[in-house]
């Protein structure tokens, strides 16, 4: 564990150096690095059979794009949002920064085939975020689909490029399952979310304002993506134990979690 | 002369390229599809993929090949295109409504990452490693560019050498790299593909600087905006920077910031134009046209090389 601890540490340090722009900065937030991408994604690269050189340089790659990615989702339509016309310029412009550092850093070590799958990943992130945003797919199941594309696609990509069909069922299925948690924490607390807007257009097109018992309803539709896809992460992890404790208690406080928060509700009623 | 019939030669090459950029902005999602389309319908010179073929035809011209490199800067520059329109909050391009004015700013930053995907995912049928490097670097210092004019914005203690830098990112460095990326993939020479890239920096460098002459002698009618909006919106050009060489244009336009009135910026324009700024931009213009001029005379004999000289030429004369 203190040895993955370590390299988490070594990588997060070798990202912020990347994204250290330092006029970028004095104007828009430092870029968050989602640790438990970070870490899934050191994990997966372990178990990879590649120089460690090359192990660090997909991590440092495939976060700056997720970076990228996240920095885009913070350009908001409604000015009155923003803190100002140059944090929004600057928002646009780091995304496109950072894009670019994982272009120059694959082309810098001739690795072409993994900058292209790496397109592939941001061509489908974003196709499936679109989808989301305009509340377009029409199932549940393809409206979950979009979800887990835009939080694991990316991943999706670099677990293909080693045909680890086994590690690709974890990530995508921990990630979706972060973000479904995140969502319903979000619907409990504020009544909203893009998933759940979504959820309710599918699920109760004609009305307005739920009931509590609707609302309810779609919090058991999240809670069965939820658990379907924590049993498909525990079958995979039967079949391949992780060598990797930190990464172990990471899953099981990500599962507490989505107990935690079904608790919480069912208590608030 | 037209433009197009200095390159009438490449018409059929230019189709597979016109197909070849709707085939790959083709999304599954109809929306995305949708906004990526209009932007591409709304056209544009497709001055990227003229210089790609124009210099790939200094090798084994093969557009099979060359069209990956073509198709995909235009795209790089289109995606630009759709984020600047975030950037600059603005309405109208090429006379249509933006992604982001028909749309949104969300649906825009989604479909101008999806298109700089599509772009990196293309330019990957390119397998010389040295391309991928040229045009990742290429990418990188033409968004520091970006940042760089921001931040250069309304700051008034800038001088020549910064503009030149900042032009240099923003403008020519993609245009050199369009000329020497197409010559790569012909698998012409290094000496020959860096001819290339010299040829298209000094040519994106005049035109920048007769871009920025232009939206100060401009109509509202040529431009599709006002004239001076450089000024107005604080971006420091050639013309500007040679007239505040004279302490009263200095005086006058150090003290523009975003409230300026029109009214104003008009009668700082009609300075700028009578302080001899205009003709001296110009000569700049020309002295970078002539040295592409200079460099594509050691280029070897080709078809392309009379296009090539053709063009450098109307955008030395260009009105608008």
């Amino acid at each position: 564990m203190h040895d993955v601890k370590i390299k988490l540490a070594d990588i997060k340090e070798q990202i912020e150096k990347k994204v250290n722009h330092p006029y970028l900065l004095r104007y828009i937030d430092s870029p968050v690095i989602d640790e438990d991408k970070l870490l899934l994604l050191i994990s997966f690269l372990n178990d990879v059979e590649i120089p460690d050189t090359k192990a660090e340089k997909y991590a440092v790659t495939a976060m700056l794009i997720q970076i990228a990615l996240d920095t885009h989702e913070l350009v908001k339509n409604d000015e009155s949002e923003d803190k100002g016309l140059k944090h929004r310029q600057l928002t646009v412009l780091a995304g496109v920064y950072y894009s670019g550092l994982y272009y120059k850093i694959l082309a810098a070590f001739d690795d072409i085939k993994m900058i292209r799958a790496f397109a592939d990943g941001i061509k489908d992130v974003n196709e499936h975020k679109i989808s989301l945003y305009q509340k377009s797919p029409d199932a549940v199941d393809s409206l979950m689909n979009s979800v887990k594309k835009v939080e694991a696609s990316l991943f999706e990509k670099l677990a293909d490029a080693f045909s680890k069909a086994a590690w690709k069922e974890v990530i995508s299925n921990l990630l979706f399952i972060k973000r479904l948690i995140a969502e319903k924490q979000q619907f409990i607390k504020e009544g909203t979310s893009v998933v759940f807007e979504a959820l309710k257009k599918l699920t109760f097109p004609k009305v307005k304002d739920m009931s509590a018992e609707q609302r309810r309803y779609l919090i058991l539709i999240c809670d069965r993506y939820i658990d379907f896809s924590r049993n498909i992460v525990d079958q995979s992890l039967r079949k391949f134990p992780l060598a990797n404790e930190l990464l172990e208690q990471r899953i099981h406080c990500i599962f507490n979690n989505s107990q935690s928060v079904a608790k919480t509700f069912v208590e608030e009623g | 002369m037209k433009l197009k019939m200095m390159y009438s030669f490449l018409n059929s090459d230019l189709t597979v390229i016109e197909n070849e950029l709707e085939e790959t902005i083709k999304a599954e999602s109809p929306l995305l599809h949708q906004a990526s389309l209009h932007l591409l319908q709304a056209g544009g010179k497709r001055i990227r993929p003229v210089f790609v073929l124009l210099a790939a035809k200094f090798g084994e011209y093969d557009i099979d090949k060359i069209k990956n490199v073509a198709v995909s800067l235009e795209l790089i520059h289109m995606a630009s295109l759709v984020h600047d329109d975030v950037i600059d909050d603005a309405e109208l391009r090429r006379g249509q409504p933006t992604i982001k004015a028909k749309w949104d700013n969300k649906i825009a930053m989604y479909t101008g990452d999806y298109i700089f995907a599509r772009a990196l995912e293309l330019i990957t049928n390119i397998k010389n490693p040295h391309a991928h490097k040229i045009l990742s670097h290429t990418l990188v210092e033409l968004c520091i560019g970006e940042i760089e004019q921001i931040k250069d914005k309304y700051n008034y203690d800038q001088n020549i050498r910064t503009y030149f830098r900042r032009i240099k990112r923003k403008t020519a460095m993609l245009i050199a790299v369009s000329c020497q990326l197409g010559g790569i993939a012909a698998n012409v020479e290094e000496d020959i593909h860096k001819k290339l890239f010299k040829f298209g920096y000094f040519v994106g460098m005049s035109y920048q600087i007769i871009d920025d002459v232009l939206d100060f002698v401009g109509t509202e009618k040529e431009l599709g905006k006002p004239a001076g909006g450089d000024l107005h919106q604080g971006n420091i050009t050639l013309p500007a920077l040679f007239a505040m060489e004279d302490s009263i244009i200095c005086d006058q336009i150090s003290r523009v910031h975003e409230g300026t009135e029109r009214s104003d910026i008009e009668k700082i324009i009609a300075l700028v134009k009578d302080s001899g700024a205009i003709e001296k931009s110009l000569q700049i213009s020309d002295k970078y046209l002539q040295k592409a001029l200079g460099v594509l005379e050691e280029l070897p004999p080709s078809r392309s090389k009379k296009a090539l000289r053709d063009i450098a030429k109307f955008i030395g004369k260009r009105k608008f």
